[in-house]
């Protein structure tokens, strides 16, 4: 063999040799998880919040056969939208897109919603004095070796006076918690995973008309309203579920999408019980209760956001974002707070407990404004019961357990069960309803 | 970054007075990390709302430098800097996003050539540190989280072999085909899931191992005197 054709034959060779194996390595590498599995069993989920809509999505995207069963007579679980109210819609429920990096951002971005950066200043309300800075910055809840304690307690080993009590309520209520009962190392921990980023925005529509027109859109035809589930009995090859009014679903696989104070409060039996590891697991969590009262006035007199009302930790000027000539002004209760107000047992008193402090803090300024308000208390709402799930002191792996799918039949998905550090979120919820359908793909795929 | 250049100038100087041989090279990579498979699959799988998908990374151009050290045996050493990039592209009505790649190896590299026995041939094994840069661009901009690029940064070890053939008879200039195979056992990533699909250690671990197989050319300038350079070309 001549130099030539040497060189003609080993090239021809060389680029063959490659050529056909990555030819073949690149059609055995799909561009989907689960591209080659069928599955021809039935998916039931439990709850239509934005995790169970979103499994259905995904079920529907995979041909997998499904229903949503939802206790209520809606889907949206902590999302719904208020129409009438102001000249704009106002979000009841979730109303910030947290952080740009996320699936949902990634679907705004596709659907071209418009959303706008939520950039408002924050104000004090500190020793009876509105201020926009304070002697000691009380922003110290995210930094490694937290002790496993309460954000109280730690605010006052750190030095906070009881000055800063309200302050710290506040920041806990962000959570969805009270400040005694929000573990400083947990909450912190769970921290750690996020990856959305720390801007918040909102939507000139509402977030619910996101979930609603892209998500809710794709499944509604498969949800069953009004079907509180109280029994999963797992015990056989199929699963049996039986809702309040004694109808009888069956399924292969179960995906629980509930609040997690559903679990909590044992409000599903499930036949066999769940082992104690699990029921463990949901117990420590902690589901505060939440409200969310829009105010209305006649005048803008408020600031656009302030911390630290006794009543009230968090008021917000709701209206940011939005276009309105309304004066609307939020106040975002939870954990204690939020417990006194539900104590007060209807939608007057409680308004007239917020006008009273709003009142003291700007002169008489609000009761001489109001107009009209909208209470939404989500812990009277049955088949919800609270704000959201948050870390409580000794915690554990605990989210992580109560996350695990069990027995290859019941997987778990919810804001609560998001291991991934966005738990008390939309897209934490979205992301946790794709995993428990991955969860039982899985299974599919052994 | 000017200081940067200064330095890298200065650099290869100093080796090129110590340096054999120089060559640069050029090749078409195929790439395959288990792990930035799955991240980019569990993107695709979970945005149904997507209709065009997310490719994989598969393809990509590797650029390379080496220089041999003067040496008259037949098993040389030197060190080698490549630099290679993968791309992936999906466009969408109102979103367009790309997944861009890029690798920094640099590596001690063992020649060795016995022209009695292999003619023209040659091989090396490249042993070194990698590192590796994955960024987003969403409808042809920087991807910015918090005012910062969307970002995750790698390092860890690879290992490699290459295979060439010297074409030329001239002994200053040589042009070389080769193939390369080459593996990173372990790049520390945390993050490659968190640019890609927006989630943290939910399909991967914190970090990839990559294979990959590189097919291309060099060119190589001995700088040796000519008669040290017969010697060994024959």
């Amino acid at each position: 063999m001549n130099r030539r054709d040497f060189l003609k034959h080993s090239s021809l060779l060389t680029i063959g040799g490659l050529l056909l194996p990555s030819t073949i390595l690149t059609a055995c590498r799909k561009e989907n998880l689960y591209e080659d599995i069928k599955y021809d069993g039935k998916v039931i989920v439990i709850g239509a919040g934005a995790a169970g809509l979103y499994a259905g999505y995904i079920l529907k995207s995979m041909g997998i056969n499904f229903t949503i069963l939802e206790a209520s007579s809606v889907y949206g679980g902590r999302m719904g939208k208020l129409n009438g109210f102001a000249d704009y819609p106002i979000d009841t429920g979730a109303q910030w897109m947290h952080g740009r990096n996320s699936i949902i951002a990634d679907l705004v971005k596709t659907k071209n919603i418009n959303t706008t950066l939520d950039e408002t200043g924050l104000s004090y309300w500190f020793n009876n004095q509105i201020v926009n800075t304070l002697p000691k910055d009380p922003f110290i809840f995210e930094k490694d070796n937290l002790p496993d304690i309460s954000f109280k307690d730690y605010a006052h080993q750190q030095g906070f006076g009881s000055e800063y009590d309200k302050i710290i309520e506040a920041i806990a209520g962000d959570q969805g918690a009270s400040s005694s009962t929000l573990s400083a190392y947990w909450n912190n921990k769970d921290e750690e995973n996020w990856v959305s980023g720390d801007e918040d925005f909102k939507f000139s529509e509402t977030y619910f008309d996101v979930i609603e027109r892209y998500i809710a859109q794709e499944v509604k035809s498969n949800i069953i309203y009004n079907s509180q589930i109280t029994s999963v009995d797992h015990s056989g090859d199929k699963i049996v579920l039986k809702d309040s009014s004694n109808n009888i679903y069956e399924s292969n696989k179960v995906i629980v999408a509930v609040p997690i104070s559903i679990l909590k409060l044992n409000e599903i039996t499930f036949i066999p019980a769940l082992p104690t590891e699990k029921t463990d697991a949901f117990s420590k969590f902690g589901m505060g209760p939440g409200m969310k009262v829009f105010l209305k006035f006649s005048s803008k007199f408020y600031e656009e956001v302030l911390y630290g009302g006794t009543v009230c930790g968090a008021y917000v000027d709701d209206t940011v974002g939005k276009t309105t000539s309304d004066h609307v002004l939020l106040a975002f209760i939870m954990g204690d707070q939020a417990a006194n107000l539900h104590a007060l047992g209807n939608d007057t008193s409680i308004t007239n407990a917020l006008l009273q402090e709003l009142d003291s803090i700007y002169n008489g300024q609000a009761t001489a404004s109001f107009i009209s308000s909208s209470v939404h208390d989500y812990t009277s709402k049955p088949f919800i019961k609270g704000a959201y799930g948050y870390s409580t002191i000794g915690m554990g792996n605990a989210r992580q357990i109560a996350a695990k799918p069990f027995a290859n039949k019941l997987f778990f998905a919810g804001e609560a069960m998001n291991i991934n550090g966005h738990h008390q979120t939309v897209h934490g919820a979205v992301e946790s309803g794709y995993k428990a359908v991955m969860d039982i793909l899985e299974t599919i795929k052994k | 970054m000017r200081a940067l250049t200064f330095i890298l100038l200065l650099l290869i100087t100093n080796i090129s007075s110590f340096a054999q041989s120089i060559s640069i090279g050029l090749s078409y990579n195929y790439l395959y990390s288990k792990q930035l498979d799955k991240s980019i699959q569990l993107y695709n799988f979970s945005r149904p709302f997507l209709e065009n998908k997310q490719p994989l990374f598969i393809n990509g151009i590797t650029a390379d430098v080496a220089f041999l050290f003067k040496n008259k045996k037949q098993i040389k050493h030197g060190i080698n800097a490549t630099y290679s990039y993968f791309g992936s592209e999906a466009k969408n009505i109102n979103y367009s996003n790309r997944f861009n790649l890029h690798f920094i190896n640099l590596n001690y590299l063992i020649y060795l050539a016995n022209a009695e026995k292999f003619k023209k041939l040659y091989s090396e094994i490249h042993m070194g540190v990698s590192s590796s840069a994955l960024y987003r661009r969403l409808n042809g901009e920087a991807f910015m989280v918090d005012d910062k690029k969307s970002k995750s940064l790698g390092i860890g070890a690879n290992i490699g072999v290459k295979i060439g053939y010297h074409l030329s008879k001239h002994n200053i200039h040589q042009f070389s085909p080769f193939v390369f195979f080459g593996y990173k056992p372990y790049i520390y990533a945390p993050k490659n899931e968190a640019v890609i699909n927006a989630t943290q250690e939910l399909i991967t671990k914190n970090y990839m191992y990559a294979l990959n197989v590189r097919i291309g050319f060099t060119y190589k300038i001995n700088l040796q005197k000519r008669s040290d350079v017969k010697t060994e070309i024959k």
